[in-house]
């Protein structure tokens, strides 16, 4: 077992794009000009490797379609980008990107709730999911680490989802080059008889994870990790074991939900003893308020 | 097969020196690059191909051709999904990009190049103030960009403007005149390379020919292809390939 030692999530990102760039000169980082300034994970880059490395775009350039240019030449690109402000259209630069080219693009897309003068918050997790890329919503400083690693490494272009409430939560990373190469979701049982599966994601696994505590019943919380490809397997196995099942996702994406309701609905639906929930988060959530939330609605369907 | 109607071609004065072997390459890229197209839109009407846009349809194949012939191996062309491009091997982007992120794209693979390999962008219309944006960081980065835009329409004069606005080379050539375009991508590429900046380059196509009484010349075709095959049957130099007209020319 490799030595941990406790960093924040955002932290965990900018070592691991570090480790990257630093074993391989293909390995670049692009980020958009910014009024509200630079994101904490490339400011720190920046000064590290350099402008030649870490390239700043002028505003109004289109960071993915760029990054996507560079990824043509070979490179592999990580990149930060706010899709809620370049719509829902915003990874289409990537969706033809041909997949024998040796480079890639890895698509940061952090979620920091709705954008100024929005109606509503964007549903990013739906948009990155309407491209054939795969989707990553890595819920731990140490999953953030090892999906990031693992994907600039290797394989085609891809979507972080990044939640940026969970950017000052801290946990046990193993340290040095750490790739996880996360082809499953993470189940974490319950001591007490668990009547619930909580299929969550990103910030909503944290949440889940918090409310566990709180709540009266016990659940069993599938923290997806990867939104496609989805492991049906673990979520099929885990509501095997409860028998009622609720997905837990941002009140404005969907997506996630219908994917998890077809899959049971056609290979599980003998194992359900009820219909699937579905567990809205609030935007801007503090965790803890909305741990109690999901607490209160688990032992509901559990029948507390 | 050259229509006999499309015979009469105005020479371009002081046209490119191009050797007869060119001439006949550029042919034969534009042939095939129909023949794709041709196969792209049987598949469409088959509903086999979602729709992919307008540079997908015929009359654009002088750009492809122009293009192929203008990069050099080592250097790259970036094209949204709509390009068929089938003599160079194309990055292709989603076929939803638009001309802003295509440029954008373009940009990108300029970073981190060596400074004598140009990179061109095939892009279909659709400006938008990002186009500009992006243009104007390729022209203060130097960047070797060269960009050819299908410009139906008014879209030329748009291009214009947004080349202007943002500082870069403009040329605007017909796109039923492969000649020319070649001449225009390949003076692109080798200022890209010498590090003078972008150039945008528009072609507008060309308009169909009127309807004429029978005393009243013949105007040229506004097909690319039957035009060019005209022209080399003028320079002596039959059309070696067969070649499918654009449908409605």
């Amino acid at each position: 077992m490799s030595a941990t030692t406790k960093i924040s999530y955002a932290q965990a990102l900018a070592e691991a794009i570090r480790i990257e760039m630093q074993r391989s000169a293909d390995v670049l980082c692009v980020a958009a000009a910014d009024a509200a300034g630079r994101s904490p994970v490339v400011a720190e880059l920046s000064a590290a490797f350099g402008p030649d490395r870490v390239v700043e775009l002028d505003a109004g350039v289109h960071p993915i379609a760029a990054a996507a240019g560079m990824a043509a030449r070979g490179a592999r690109v990580v990149c930060e980008a706010r899709l809620a402000r370049l719509g829902p259209e915003g990874l289409a630069p990537l969706a033809e990107l041909d997949s024998e080219l040796e480079g890639a693009v890895v698509a940061r897309i952090p979620d920091g709730g709705p954008e100024p003068g929005a109606v509503a918050p964007a549903p990013l997790a739906d948009w990155a999911l309407e491209t054939p890329l795969a989707v990553a919503a890595p819920a731990t400083p140490a999953d953030a680490k090892g999906l990031l690693t693992a994907r600039i490494r290797g394989g085609s272009s891809c979507c972080l989802l990044e939640a940026e409430q969970l950017y000052g939560t801290v946990g046990d990373v193993p340290e040095g080059s750490h790739p996880v190469e996360a082809e499953s979701a993470r189940v974490e049982g319950d001591e007490r008889l668990s009547r619930v599966s909580v299929v969550a994601y990103g910030l909503g696994s944290r949440v889940a994870a918090a409310a566990r505590d709180r709540s009266k019943s016990g659940f069993e919380l599938v923290d997806l990790r990867l939104l496609r490809p989805l492991d049906r397997n673990a979520v099929a196995a885990s509501v095997g074991r409860t028998g009622k099942a609720a997905v837990l996702e941002p009140a404005a994406s969907r997506r996630v939900t219908g994917e998890v309701a077809a899959m049971l609905l056609s290979e599980a639906f003998e194992l359900l003893d009820g219909p699937l929930a579905r567990i809205e988060l609030p935007a801007a959530t503090d965790i803890d308020e909305a741990a109690a939330t999901v607490a209160e609605r688990v032992d509901d369907l559990a029948g507390y | 097969m050259t229509s006999p109607a499309a015979s009469i071609v105005p020479a371009i004065p002081h046209g490119p020196e191009i050797s007869r072997a060119e001439r006949l390459a550029l042919l034969e890229a534009m042939t095939a690059s129909r023949a794709v197209r041709s196969r792209v839109a049987a598949a469409r009407r088959r509903g086999r191909m979602a729709p992919l846009g307008d540079p997908a349809g015929p009359g654009w194949e002088a750009l492809e051709a122009a293009i192929a012939k203008a990069l050099r191996e080592d250097e790259i062309l970036v094209a949204a999904a709509a390009w068929p491009a089938p003599l160079v091997r194309a990055r292709r982007l989603g076929a939803r990009s638009r001309l802003a992120e295509v440029v954008a794209a373009g940009l990108g693979a300029t970073v981190g190049a060596p400074g004598d390999r140009a990179v061109a962008v095939l892009a279909g219309p659709g400006l938008r103030p990002a186009a500009e944006r992006a243009l104007a960081s390729a022209v203060r980065r130097r960047a070797p960009l060269v960009v050819l835009v299908a410009a139906p329409g008014a879209a030329a004069a748009a291009l214009r403007t947004a080349a202007g606005t943002a500082g870069a080379v403009f040329e605007q050539v017909s796109a039923a005149e492969v000649e020319l375009i070649t001449l225009a991508a390949e003076s692109a590429c080798n200022a890209a390379r010498a590090g003078r900046g972008p150039t945008l380059i528009a072609c507008p196509p060309a308009p169909a020919p009127r309807p004429r009484r029978p005393w009243e010349p013949q105007e040229p075709s506004a097909d690319p292809i039957e035009r060019y095959a005209a022209r080399l049957e003028q320079l002596g130099i039959p059309a070696s390939v067969p070649y499918a007209p654009a449908p409605g020319r």
